[in-house]
Formats: structure tokens, C-alpha cells, sequence
């Protein structure tokens, strides 16, 4: 606290003497939310950045006043600082401190507020930098928040659980013409809040984590490969071992405009049984991978809306996996990218005969697409460019994912093999063209369609192999109390369409539809308010379980762009560089957004 | 609490200098860039569909105005994550302007890029004279005037 005090006041000291003496250059930009719905939730957020530059100082500010914001706790002042002094080799920052070592499977700080993970420290950061070396070092604190089922007073707006962690790292990273070589350590100790109804309970863990990695870039490949080694101690009440190791390497290959490009990883940093209890529960079975470790995935991360709610949630604590990606100019100016991954477990998991998991079958270097080892599989191809003049623009895409997530039973006895595991699968095409008019005019299409299996699949099989039964529980099947008839529903057949016009520089509209075949809405009782919009579209056509929403976008001039957005929204998961959180829907509201810069 | 003002006035000021690491493995700095001529920095992400639409009008002015001295330095934003796709696409769009490695925003930060895509157009004396956020087809008007405007060409 008093730290943070000091760095407040030195702060606003060179902000208000800089303006005085009028020496100084000053920006910034401003964000101001406002949304509204039906169903009682609000928000109301401003967010104001502002930069300051003298000489060799600088002071970035961000001030938040929110009653409450979109997403997380609401806050009335300062929320960000930082002062960087930067002078020759020399930088030195003091404040909040936002930092990547390699490709981040030390340390990757962001705040990203889309979904409200920061995982930034307040502190000490200092650089020494030629053309030969670069050296860092750090010293900080990190309050790091997250949601956790596992801890009182769990919901979808606010996290409810912080861990604690005081910060100390080294940085080097050598330059010789095309090769990078890098070593980084990082000590964290942790204050980690046990669940306790009476008496508050923390546990003292310290983390040290040591990297080293090597970098080529070249003109006919590049070549990147890191490795870490993480401790931990200081474990109450657990009996297993922390220690852990990650690997990631890519190597790209290009020929004339082709690139062949694949990703490898291995994450092997605690091996947490699929009980419910313990894989998502980081609370009570702490010392996992840590929260500044932001490592590279291996599945695509996808912008669009029906791809983006299925988004594999990855297992950072212990992945084994690898993607491959095939990129180039195809015919007719187009542009061709094929993707394939594929990613596992590094075991499968058993159940012994009193129900206990255990771990079997270490899978050294390939993923396994056995079910009992939680296997990820994803196709993805995609084919776009310009036509007519360059007026008309295409994207065609198409996605086949298969992943399974869960695995509750597999227990292989002398007489039987019971297997059950969670299984989404699902077959995705998204599509959007637009044509530009020569008058500035613009429109818009995008389609997107989606087959989706979701449910349990159960496997039994007796002691000579004859399979009892292999079949699909779906999600989806409906249930009727009163004549006791189930309705099957194997497959949910989702549509998402937005039609879209403008008028370059000053305006865009967009309608949008997102529609689902069944409604699987995480809150089934919620009650999904028809807009005014929506009764008058839907004397037109039916709009059972359809979202529906009007966007407009403004350039008022250079500096302001506002956006209004009316209808409903419908929630689901919202993924964000491989973190993913839940978003509650927003039924018949509006929001606002006002974005400028100064 | 707040009033604000929608002056269309560009907050005129000189871009502090920054150290920059490009695609092709080379690190330089903004003011080396600078020695060159006039520059757009252009915001942009793998994920981001409007930043792509958007750079296939970068290559076009990148192409038409390098004589000139005039050069586009698009900044890429993707997180480690999607690092190792920055370039296969970059080549797969045969694009040659240059491309600047921005992971963890820090230079989005220094321009109050909170919108992608976000353009700012600065002269050879390293000062803001334009700047825009996000991209609608037909927008690639107004760039290349503002250009054409820093150029003095007619």
C-alpha cells in the first residue's frame, strides 16, 4: 500500500509540474459504456487513458469510474499507473508492468478486460538494452483474480477468488545476427487463501520457475523452441509433487509464397484427476501452472461468433498436442490456409476398483485420440481474397472439431469396461462477403451455420468384449414429466446471420441473428425478453430461441467513433487468447459506447 | 462527471522514439523508420477481419508512394498465442510493407490504440497529422488523401 502511495504521488507529481511548465506532450483516449437490459443488469464504465512524455519520463494513466463495468468489480479512480524513465541503453518502469519473456511460458502479463483477466504485477521493471544483449530484471506484487465454483460467492460478473503473489525475475536474452538465445527466472511467492468457513486459512507456496529458449529467423525458415522447469513447495495437507516442465517449439518453412508452419507443445506442469473436484479446482489443489505463465496453444484461436462459443478450453497444467497450418496464394488471388490439430492428455486415465482415478499409458511425444485421454481434434480450412475489381471480398470456411472435455467414468475390471465421457463435436461453416460500391457505399453478409453433438457418451463392454452399450446421451434431448416422453434431439443446428451496411468513412449498420434449433441457455429459467424489434421482425419470420440486435457504428470525425447496439445478446463462453469465461446473455437493452482519442 | 468535447482537432504532438522488433527478426527503432519519410502505423491482429480488409489498401499505397519516401509500418498485435501465424500470412498476402512485432501492446499503448484496426498517419518530423479508428470499405479514400495531403501531391 505504501507503494503503491509513493508511486500515486510521484505520479501526479510530473503529471501536474509537466502541464505547468507546458514542456510536455500530452494524449490519450477515453472509453465510456453504458448498456441497459430488460432483465435488470446494467453498466456504466468509463475508462480514460492519458499519456504524458518529458525528456526521458513518461506517466500512463488509467482512470476507471464504474458503477459497476460490464465485466468485474466496480472502481472509482486510478486503476492503472505507469512511469518509464528510458535514456540510451537504460529503461526503467515503475508501476503496473505488462511484460512478455519468449513466447510466455515464464511469463506473459496482460489486461485484458473483455473478459477481466489481469494478470499484471505492481512494481519494478528494468531494462538494459544493445545491440547485443538485452537483460531484464523485475520486482513486484500480483494480485491475480479468478472465478472458482469452488469458493463462496461464485458468479458470472465478478470473480470471487485472488491469489497473491510477490514477484522477483531475471531476463537474457542474447543477439547474434539471426539467432535469439534467452534464459529467464522467475521466483513467486504465493499467498494462497484456503477455503475455510471459520478461520481463514493460507497456504505459503513458493514458485520458481527457469526457462531457456532459442531463436532463428531466416529467409527460408524460422525456428523458435523454449523450455521451462517449474517448482513448487510449501504444500499444506497435499501429498503429490508440483514440479512440472513445459515445452514449446514452432518451426515455419517457406517456399516461394508458402508457408508450412507447426507448432509442438508439451505442458506437463501437474497431472490433476478428472474428478470434478480436482481438474478446474484450483483453490483447494493449488501450485498449478501460474496465472503470469500464459503459454502458446495448440488449436486456432477463432474470431468468429459459432466457432468462438465451442472454443476448445485448454488445459495449460497438462497438454500434449500439435498443430499444423498450411498457408499460401491460391487461385484466382485467393488465399488458402489449411489447419489441422490435434492434442491430448500426456496419459489416460483410470479408474482403480474403489473408484479412485489413476494415471496410466504416459504418452512420451504424440497425442492420443483415446477418449480416456481428453483428446482435442480440429480441422479447419478456410479460402478468401477479393474479386471484381477488388470490390467483392470472400471468406469461406469451414471447421470439424471434436473434443472431449470430461471424462467422468472408465473402469476396467476382469468382467467389464465402463466408459463416460463429455463429448462436443461439431461441424462449422462460416461465410461472409461483402461488395464495395464506388459511391462509398458498403455491404455485408455473414453466415454462419453449425451442426453440434453435445452430451455424455457411454460405453459398456462384458468380459469377452461384446459391447453392452455405445451410445450418445444428448444435451439436448428434452424431457417431458407429465407424459414422460423423451424427445431426441441429437444434434442442435445453430445460425448465425448479419446483414450489414455503410458508408465509408462516417457509418455502418449491422442487423444480426443469432439462432439456436434448441435452446441450452445456462440458466434455463431466465427469462429471454422479447425486444420491440423482435415482435416486428417476427410477424415477417419466426424467431423462436433467435437473438436478435441492431448495431450502428458512427465516426463522428477522426477522433470519436460511436457505437450503439439495441436487441438482445446471447451468452455463452467468450474466449480470449486461449482464456475463456462465461458471459451472461443480455436480453432487450441497448449499450453505448463512445471511444475517442486526444 | 465527464464533459468532453468533440473537437475534430488532431492533439498535434511529436511521437517519442521506441525500440521495435520486425517480423523478419531485425530490431530497430521509430526514429531510424523515420529517417526515411512519412509513416502510417497501422494496428492490426491475425484474428481481426476489418485490420486485414484494411491492408490489402496498405500494400496498394505502400507500392504507390515508396518513391516518395513514404512508408507503412503495420503493427501486429497478436499474443504469443497466434505469434507463429503473423507470418505466414503476411507472405501468403505476398504484403511488403514492413511489420512490426507488438505482443504485449506496449507500443498500442503509446498511441491510445484501443480499437483495431487504428491508423495514424505521422510526417518525417516524427508528428501526429491523422489519425482513425476502425475500417469500412471505402475508407481507403480518405487514407490515401491524407497521404496524398502529407505528400503534396496534388
Amino acid at each position: 500500500m505504501t507503494r503503491y502511495r509513493f508511486l500515486l504521488t510521484k505520479g501526479l507529481f510530473i503529471y501536474i509540474t509537466s502541464i505547468l511548465w507546458g514542456q510536455a506532450q500530452f494524449s490519450g483516449s477515453s472509453q465510456l459504456k453504458y448498456g441497459e437490459s430488460k432483465s435488470g443488469f446494467y453498466y456504466s464504465e468509463s475508462l480514460i487513458n492519458t499519456q504524458i512524455n518529458l525528456n526521458e519520463f513518461t506517466v500512463w494513466t488509467q482512470f476507471e469510474f464504474s458503477q459497476p463495468p460490464e465485466l468485474g468489480f466496480k472502481h472509482d479512480g486510478l486503476r492503472k499507473i505507469q512511469l518509464t524513465y528510458s535514456k540510451g541503453p537504460i529503461s526503467l518502469k515503475l508501476g503496473d508492468v505488462y511484460e512478455i519473456w519468449g513466447r510466455g511460458l515464464v511469463l506473459n502479463q496482460i489486461d485484458d478486460q473483455a473478459i477481466d483477466f489481469d494478470n499484471g504485477m505492481r512494481g519494478l521493471y528494468f531494462t538494459y538494452e544493445n545491440d547485443d544483449l538485452r537483460w531484464n530484471l523485475l520486482t513486484g506484487n500480483a494480485t491475480i483474480w479468478k472465478s472458482s465454483g469452488y469458493f463462496p460467492d461464485d458468479n458470472t460478473y465478478t470473480h470471487n477468488y485472488a491469489s497473491d503473489h510477490a514477484l522477483m525475475g531475471t531476463n537474457v536474452d542474447w543477439f547474434r545476427d539471426a539467432f535469439e538465445l534467452g534464459f529467464s527466472y522467475i521466483q513467486s511467492r504465493e499467498a494462497h487463501t484456503l477455503p475455510s468457513w471459520y478461520f481463514p486459512d493460507i497456504a505459503h507456496i513458493t514458485h520458481r520457475v527457469l526457462g531457456t529458449r532459442l531463436n532463428y529467423s531466416g529467409t527460408s525458415f524460422d525456428f523458435f523452441a523454449e523450455y521451462v522447469d517449474k517448482q513448487s513447495s510449501g504444500f499444506k495437507d497435499l501429498d503429490f509433487d508440483r514440479s512440472g516442465s513445459g515445452f514449446y517449439t514452432n518451426i515455419s518453412t517457406y517456399v516461394s509464397d508458402w508457408t508450412l508452419s507447426i507448432d509442438y507443445l508439451k505442458y506437463a506442469f501437474a497431472h490433476l484427476s478428472p474428478d470434478a473436484f480436482a481438474r478446474w479446482d484450483f483453490v483447494n489443489n493449488y501450485g498449478l501452472v501460474l496465472d503470469f505463465q500464459q503459454a502458446p496453444i495448440s488449436n486456432l484461436l477463432h474470431s468468429t461468433t459459432l466457432l468462438g462459443r465451442i472454443s476448445h478450453q485448454f488445459d495449460f497444467n497438462n497438454n500434449l498436442g500439435y498443430q499444423i497450418d498450411l498457408t499460401g496464394p491460391a487461385l484466382f488471388g485467393s488465399t488458402l490456409l489449411l489447419h489441422y490439430a490435434q492434442s491430448s492428455r500426456t496419459h489416460i486415465w483410470e479408474m482403480a476398483s474403489d473408484y479412485s482415478w489413476t494415471k496410466n499409458n504416459d504418452y512420451s511425444w504424440k497425442p492420443s485420440d483415446s477418449p480416456e485421454s481428453l483428446p482435442y481434434e480440429e480441422f479447419f480450412v478456410e479460402l478468401n481474397g477479393y474479386a471484381f475489381d477488388d470490390k467483392f471480398h470472400y471468406i469461406l470456411s469451414g471447421a470439424k472439431t471434436k473434443d472431449i472435455n470430461d471424462i467422468f467414468m472408465n473402469l476396467k475390471t476382469d468382467e467389464s469396461h465402463q466408459l463416460q465421457y463429455k463429448l462436443q463435436e461439431a461441424l462449422t461453416i462460416p461465410t461472409a462477403f461483402s461488395w464495395h460500391f464506388s459511391n462509398g457505399m458498403n455491404m455485408e453478409v455473414k453466415w454462419e451455420y453449425q451442426e453440434l453433438i453435445r452430451g455424455t457418451w457411454s460405453f459398456a463392454s462384458d468380459s469377452i468384449g461384446t459391447v453392452l452399450y455405445d451410445s450418445l446421451h444428448s444435451d439436448f434431448d428434452s424431457y417431458d414429466y407429465e407424459t414422460f416422453v423423451v424427445t431426441k434431439r441429437p444434434k442442435q443446428f445453430n445460425h448465425f446471420v448479419s446483414f450489414g451496411f455503410g458508408k465509408a468513412p462516417k457509418w455502418s449498420a449491422n442487423l444480426l441473428f443469432d439462432r439456436v434449433s434448441h435452446d441450452d441457455s445456462f440458466d434455463p429459467n431466465a427469462i429471454d425478453y422479447e425486444t420491440s424489434f423482435e415482435k416486428f421482425l417476427g410477424k415477417f419470420v419466426s424467431l423462436e430461441n433467435t437473438w436478435a440486435s441492431i448495431e450502428f457504428v458512427y465516426n463522428i470525425n477522426a477522433s470519436h467513433r460511436l457505437s450503439l447496439m439495441y436487441g438482445s445478446q446471447k451468452g455463452g463462453l467468450l474466449c480470449s487468447n486461449g482464456v475463456c469465461r462465461l458471459i451472461e446473455p443480455f436480453s432487450d437493452g441497448f449499450k453505448l459506447e463512445l471511444t475517442s482519442l486526444f | 462527471m465527464f464533459s468532453i468535447s468533440l473537437a475534430e482537432e488532431v492533439n498535434v504532438r511529436k511521437v517519442a522514439d521506441f525500440k521495435l522488433k520486425l517480423l523478419n527478426g531485425k530490431r530497430t527503432s521509430f526514429y531510424t523508420i523515420l529517417e526515411e519519410g512519412p509513416v502510417l502505423l497501422d494496428f492490426w491482429a491475425t484474428w481481426c477481419g476489418p485490420c486485414k480488409k484494411a491492408m490489402v489498401h496498405q500494400e496498394y499505397f505502400h507500392q504507390k508512394y515508396k518513391d516518395q519516401g513514404f512508408q507503412i509500418l503495420t503493427i501486429n498485435q497478436d499474443s504469443p498465442k497466434s505469434l507463429s501465424k503473423v507470418k505466414g500470412y503476411i507472405r501468403s498476402k505476398k504484403f511488403s510493407f514492413l511489420v512490426g512485432l507488438d505482443p504485449n501492446q506496449q507500443i498500442a499503448k503509446m498511441f491510445n490504440a484501443v480499437l483495431l484496426p487504428t491508423m495514424i498517419l505521422i510526417d518525417k518530423e516524427g508528428e501526429i497529422v491523422w489519425r482513425h479508428q476502425g475500417f469500412i470499405p471505402g475508407d481507403e479514400v480518405e487514407i490515401e488523401a491524407k497521404i496524398k495531403s502529407l505528400l503534396a501531391i496534388e
